[in-house]
This record gives C-alpha cells, structure tokens and sequence, in this order.
C-alpha cells in the first residue's frame, strides 16, 4: 500500500536521519514529494510511505515514539482569534516556536509556517478556541 | 509628607488626581526617587487577568408556585451546590460534570454575565413547606433576583513558576508542561500585580474598592491561605505565593471581557478573574512599594511533575524574556495569565479614577499582621 502523509519535525529532530532509518529498518519505500525543512529551524515533508500495512503502521509508531508528528495531508490548525484572552498557556505547550506571546503588547502571535500540527495546543489553550481543520 | 485618603478623594472629585498605573510609576522610578514619586503621584493602577479557581458566586432563583427546596441543582447539567435554603445556589469555578469536563462552573459564570440562557433543573424531597419536588426551567442574568460574585481566594500575591522533570507530559493547571524542563509557566502580572504593589496590604483590606471583573466591587476579607510568613527579599518581596483577597461584586454589572470560564487539560473548569486595585500613596513608603521593578519580584521555581519540588528562584524580568536559566540549563518561559488584559484593567481603573467615577476607601478592617497556612493532619479515624 502507499500513503500521503506530513511529517513535521520540531527543530532539535533535524539532526537526526529518519528517512534513513525507516527505509533500512521498516522496509518502507520513501518518496519526498515536498520539503520545506532546514537544519535546526525544523519544518514539514509531504512523503509517500509505501510499503506492507504492518511495516507502515510500524514505522510510523517509530517515528511518532521519536517526537515526528504525522498528520493526513492538509490538516491545519484553526484559532478563534477574537475570544483569545492573550494568556499566553498555548506558548507554553507549543514546540515548534509557531504560537509567542512577548514584548511590547504580549497579544498572540500565530505563525501557520511553523506549526508541525502536534495539537498541543488544543489540548493548552484554556479557552479551547484551537481546531484541527482538514482540507484536501 | 504624607496624604490622606480624603485629601486623595477630594483631588478625585475636582478631577485632579493624578493617576499613573503601576507600570508606569515602574518606569518613572528608575530615574526618580520615592519622595518625588509621592510628591507627583497620588494613586496607582494595578491589575490581573488569571486563572483563579477558588472563584464563585451566590445565585438566587426566586421561587416556583408551588414553591420547592431545591437540594440537588443542576444549571446546564452542571451540578451546583444545593447546600443552602430553598432556592440559593453557589456556583463553584471548579464545579462540573464529569461527562462534560470542558464545561463547568466557571463557564455558567460567564453564561450569566454574557446573558446567555440556563436551564435550571432542581429536585427536592418535598416538605409540608415546600411541597414542589422537581422543577425544570431557564433562567438567565435577567430572570435571577440577585447573582453576587463572592470569591474566597483571588490574586495571590506572586506564584510558583512550574516546571516539569520528569519524562512525561504533565497537563496541570499551570498549563501544559513538558518532559525534561522543556518549558516552565509562571501566572504572576509581575510589577501590574495588585498585591505585590503594597506587599504588607497597609492600604488593602475588608472594604477596598476595586475593579472586579469589568466593575466595582470590594475586598470581602482577608482571601484563604493569607500566608504574612513566606521569606521576603530585600525589596519586601515575599518569594513565592503568600497573600491573598475575598472578593465580592454584582455579577449581573460585570463583562465577560474580564469574566471567562476556563477548563485546563485533565485538570477541570476554572474562571479567569479581571482584578484591578487602586493604591493611595499616602507616604513615601507606599511610592517606594508602588514603584518595584520586575526584576526585583522573585519567585520559586517547582516540579510540578514531582510534588513541587523546590528547583530554584528567578524573577519576573528573566521569565518575561522568554527564557530562565536553571543549574546551566535554559528553559523556554511563557505566562498563564494575560498581561494585555491585566493593562487594560490597570488602565480602566486609572480612567475611572481620572473620571471622578471611582474613589477610594480605607479598609474597615486591616488584614491580619500574622497569618499562616497549615497542612491537613492525617489522623486515625474511628468507624
């Protein structure tokens, strides 16, 4: 089978050689499609992952058990901007440097560019106003 | 020199006070002295927007024909509590469903300031007095006869900053920590912080007035876990969470501007409070108070993934860079409460003073001189 997937990799997952590791350990068949990554900023690949059901599903664990997050093409997060209360508790949870809240007027600042989709911030905002949205 | 409150009051009624907020004064403070502070400035504006989860309010139904003593209550399939007569409820922030844990009294809370219809649905036994036994009705911010926001714990004065050590998310009500100190939150409005703005409460106590929550409201009492023995730093300090206010205000005036129910990730249901309090400076000691800077605000650093172990300390300047230094490793920092809003209150205050809308009062009852917390003793108990 193959499969359209996002990896998105946090910035200290860059020094590692993933794609490497799942074709010489899970047999997986790898095509890049779309790469928008660099060395130490972090970033997303668009991949084909072809391969057995199992060897897929395995790699795929090894791969979230390492800190990636994959999500099905087009996902992005939504944010309810207008009862955001500028508390800054996405920011904490946010790896990917995508959710800052700082100087001089500390509202939310919202980067799509570096968001990786991990849905930390779901789960952190206390006003529950981020969504996983899915769009083809 | 020194300054009374009516003197300060009489200013705020010809309109010529002069009001600064506390930041402000912060910034005025590095080039100018504590005597000249007092001689321009009579009041300062401070102000918080967090999380405070000993928050709640009295609400009073008014009663059905025939009438019913409501002992189990449920607003929007919240359980509330029905421990006092007939038909008063309090609503608890914390108060919730287990099947809905993203909705709870602190959001009820801001159903009601928002105007947004309830429903009510309430049992009794049913007594020679109260004959009704259930009842099932809407109620909103129009059709209650009273809605009192009274808090027993609100605007700590200063807080642990959070951490987490271990190898596992934590999902706390300091936010969402992540393994290894990846990140730390700290939820202290620093040098804006009502409390920390007159340490020693010498202008605050049962009867101040302040801003609660988009309005006028008061200081009840001395807020639980009024701690006057937690260690002060040179500044006068206290290092850690230590003072605290009762509040009390007409929760039918309030905006849920500064009134939003909250639900934390496998924590439960909060309500974050807007509390804004005006400091009279009445000598020279208050505008050396009014004037303290982030980085003289300290606080403890605590493993939240593992019983609050003591870490270290820091201050409000480096947790506003974004980034602490702990033992050689730097850890990403990030707020749980919301100073742009903690602005706008100190702000709004300050414009209500100017305005002559809003003078001062001098507590009828000091906080108390001592005061400490103690832990629950786990002792035998007899069946």
């Amino acid at each position: 089978m193959e499969k359209k997937v996002v990896l998105s990799f946090a910035p200290e997952l860059t020094f590692r050689s993933f794609m490497n590791d799942i074709i010489r350990d899970y047999n997986i068949n790898i095509n890049i499609i779309k790469a928008d990554i660099e060395i130490a900023k972090g970033g997303k690949l668009l991949v084909t992952l072809g391969g057995e059901e199992e060897e897929i599903a395995a790699a795929e664990k090894f791969l979230t058990d390492n800190g990636v997050v994959i999500n099905p093409m087009g996902s992005t997060i939504k944010l309810n901007k207008e009862r955001c209360i500028a508390c800054g508790a996405c920011t904490s949870a946010c790896p990917s440097g995508a959710l800052t809240i700082g100087a001089p007027d500390w509202t939310l600042n919202f980067n799509p560019d570096k968001c990786i989709i991990c849905k930390l911030c779901v789960k952190s905002c206390p006003m529950k106003l981020f969504s996983v949205e899915f769009a083809e | 020199m020194t300054r009374s409150y009516q003197e300060i009051n009489e200013k705020i009624r010809k309109g010529t006070a002069v009001v600064m907020t506390a930041e402000e004064v912060s910034r005025m403070a590095e080039e100018m002295s504590p005597r000249e502070i007092l001689k321009r400035v009579d009041v300062v504006t401070t102000g918080t927007f967090g999380a405070m989860c000993s928050s709640g309010a009295f609400l009073n139904f008014g009663h059905p024909s025939p009438s019913i003593r409501m002992e189990r209550i449920e607003l929007n399939g919240v359980p509330v509590s029905g421990g006092l007569a007939a038909v008063d409820t309090y609503v608890g922030a914390t108060d919730c469903n287990p099947a809905n844990p993203n909705y709870g009294g602190g959001h009820i809370i801001e159903d009601i300031v928002a105007g947004k219809d309830l429903v009510l649905e309430a049992w009794g036994k049913g007594t020679d007095c109260y004959p009704r036994k259930h009842v099932k009705t809407i109620v909103n911010r129009d059709t209650l006869n009273e809605a009192v926001l009274c808090s027993p714990r609100n605007a700590y004065q200063n807080y642990n900053v959070a951490t987490n050590t271990t190898d596992r998310i934590k999902y706390t009500y300091m936010g969402t920590l992540l393994p290894h100190m990846k990140n730390a939150s700290y939820s202290s409005a620093g040098e804006l912080s009502p409390l920390l703005n007159d340490p020693e409460c010498r202008t605050i106590g049962m009867g101040t007035r302040i801003f609660l929550g988009g309005t006028q409201g008061y200081v009840a009492w001395n807020g639980t876990q009024f701690n006057t023995t937690k260690p002060t730093n040179e500044y006068g300090i206290p290092i850690g969470n230590a003072r605290t206010i009762a509040t009390i205000g007409n929760l039918k005036d309030m905006s849920t501007e500064f009134v939003r129910g909250a639900a934390f990730e496998k924590y439960g249901t909060t309500l974050y409070m807007g509390v804004g309090v005006p400091i009279p400076l009445l000598d020279e000691d208050l505008a050396m108070r009014v004037s303290i800077r982030n980085r003289q605000i300290e606080t403890n650093i605590q493993d939240y993934g593992n019983g609050y172990t003591h870490l270290g300390t820091t201050n409000y300047e480096a947790l506003r860079s974004g980034c602490i230094e702990l033992n050689g490793k730097k850890i990403r920092t990030a707020p749980m409460s919301s100073l742009y809003k903690a602005r706008i209150i100190a702000a709004t205050l300050k414009e209500w003073i100017e305005r002559g809308e809003f003078t001062l009062t001098e507590p009828v009852r000091p906080m108390p001189s001592v005061s400490s917390v103690s832990p629950l003793k786990i002792v035998e108990v007899e069946e």
